[in-house]
């Protein structure tokens, strides 16, 4: 079948930069009909991912990243989070967004560092919100941001940050992202944004992403966690998935017993108020025991949304950004359900969390519950379509 | 050859309704298999393949192997019943030939087994079967939101 599409062409004349072009993820692409595709399962899907694209890349080079600079390949062969992101014209995506904007859940840009990232971002932004109502978010590149910038992209019509943070120590990130051929990614900087950006979009209207899998330990991840609790800024959890030509690349994946009891931890701490003295770390800081009453940790695993993708939400304070298969494969066991897990996947849970060598009895929540976060999952409205 | 809804489909073999494959006998009571269209297309890009070995005996509606796209994943079906006797390397070293061309890249070839002949009989073939079966099953995907537009 030959099917033209306003794709990109392969050996372009003229540049395909943003922000004429920008490239979306490849479920975005389908979600939109921009490519043909299905998800194993079936669920509601509309969480649009698109990332600014520039012939000359990133000029960042972090270690974990499939767009870094600094590798083997062309800046149009490499996959961001392994699998391709269509790169498609502007006004054709906008146009699509319009039509299909009764699914849409949540529009995110994501920003790379490049000198032309911010009134790229600000023109977008400004197109997207005059025609969309879907609620966007900005997943940003620090070092092209000051506080008056943040303030435009706000007024744009953005409701909220999300930092790339990934690295949950100032040591992992000098590592992976400062001292590095072209790093220079600043640990300071990046918290300076989340303050600025914490002052203009309120709370609960920024986020930090964090990475499980790059060399910090559980007490590392949940010391984090806590920090960004006390300052209403939601720590969304994603799971280190190497790439293959990354510097990373030879990491193993984050093995998913450790993870589920991140989610799970990560989880109790914010959303149920467990106190940060319930968790208990072994010599290598890796989490041994939570102590809680059974009852509560039953009622999480049974209600499933600890171990949902935590996203920007919808309008709704449903379940918006999903990124569905984001981190795993479709022939692997979902890191992050972009769906309420079913009994069958809620049982796959229970195995991989070894309850009963993971909890021990203790006390209930101790944070009261205004002091909680939301939901870093939303929440689906009753009679969800799953 | 002839083209239904954007999409070719060759006239020298059989059509599994149930499960998108074509069925293309060959000398000796053998069938090749593979990817109809639509099912090349609506997986999306196609990542990985495994298939069984050769020698493997399998039943209409077994598995053949595995197909991974860039978020799907399912088995693949044999139409037939009888013994894998051929499996193709190219497509396992290339899995991207079955977006490219599926109707040229077959998966693998069996050797039916005779008395379970009678399963070719509710295949489809001819312009006369396969346009009224193919035209729907394009608006089903379509509707899905399964084929780009
Ligand atoms: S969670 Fe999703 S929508 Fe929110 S900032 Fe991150 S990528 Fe963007």
């Amino acid at each position: 079948m030959t099917t033209t599409l306003p794709m990109a062409d392969a050996t372009p004349a003229v540049r395909q930069d943003s922000p004429d072009w920008v490239r979306i993820s490849y479920a975005s692409a389908i979600a939109l009909r921009f490519r043909s595709g299905r998800f194993s399962r079936e669920f509601k899907f509309g969480g649009i991912n698109l990332l600014l694209s520039y012939d000359s890349g990133c000029l960042s080079d972090c270690g974990y990243c499939g767009l870094a600079r600094n590798r083997p390949g062309e800046y149009d062969d490499k996959s961001f989070i392994r699998v391709e992101w269509p790169l498609v014209r502007t006004d054709e995506f906008i146009d699509r967004l319009v039509r299909y904007e009764d699914r849409l859940t949540r529009l995110c840009i994501s920003m790379v560092t490049h000198g032309r990232a911010y009134p790229d971002t600000l023109e977008l932004t400004e197109r997207i919100t005059s025609k969309v109502r879907a609620p966007l978010s900005l997943l940003v590149a620090p070092p092209t941001l000051n506080e008056e910038r943040l303030r435009s992209l706000k007024a744009a019509g953005a409701d909220m940050i999300g930092i790339g943070m990934d690295a949950v120590t100032e040591d992992l990130f000098a590592s992976l992202r400062t001292n590095v051929p072209q790093g220079g990614l600043k640990w300071d900087q990046y918290w300076e944004t989340v303050a600025f950006a914490r002052d203009i979009y309120g709370p609960w209207h920024v986020n930090c992403h964090t990475l499980v899998g790059l060399g910090e330990n559980d007490a590392q991840l949940m010391d984090i966690f806590g920090r960004l609790l006390n300052r209403e800024v939601f720590s969304y959890l994603f799971c280190f998935n190497p790439e293959p030509d990354s510097r990373l690349g030879d990491r193993p994946k984050t093995p998913i017993e450790r993870w589920r009891r991140i989610q799970l931890a990560k989880f109790l701490l914010e959303e149920r108020g467990l106190d940060p003295a319930a968790f208990r770390f072994d010599d290598d800081g890796m989490l041994s025991r939570i102590r809680a009453p059974r009852a509560l940790i039953d009622e999480v695993v049974a209600d499933g949304y600890a171990f949902m993708t935590n996203g920007c939400p919808s309008s709704g304070g449903e379940p918006g950004c999903t990124r569905p298969m984001g981190s795993w494969r479709p022939t692997e066991s979902p890191r992050d359900y972009p769906w309420r897990p079913t009994a069958e996947d809620q049982a796959a849970v229970r195995e991989q969390l070894d309850l009963e060598a993971l909890i021990e009895p203790g006390p209930g929540p101790t944070r009261p519950a205004h002091l909680c976060a939301p939901p870093a999952a939303g929440r689906f409205a009753p009679n969800p379509e799953v | 050859m002839i083209e239904i809804a954007g999409y070719e489909l060759r006239l020298d073999r059989l059509y599994d309704p149930a499960t998108h494959m074509w069925v293309q006998l060959q000398e000796g009571c053998r069938a090749r298999i593979g990817l109809d269209p639509l099912s090349s297309e609506t997986s999306g890009d196609v990542v990985a393949l495994s298939l069984v070995e050769p020698g493997t005996i399998v039943a209409q509606g077994e598995s053949v192997g595995d197909l991974e796209a860039a978020k799907f994943v399912g088995p693949l079906v044999s139409p037939v019943t009888g013994t894998v006797d051929e499996v193709n390397r190219d497509v396992l070293l290339e899995p991207a030939l079955l977006n490219r061309d599926p109707a040229t890249n077959w998966l693998v070839t069996v050797a039916l087994d005779p008395s379970t002949r009678h399963e070719l009989d509710a295949f489809l073939s001819g312009a006369e079967q396969l346009r009224p079966w193919f035209t729907v099953e394009v608006d089903r995907f379509r509707t899905q939101g399964a084929i780009a537009e």
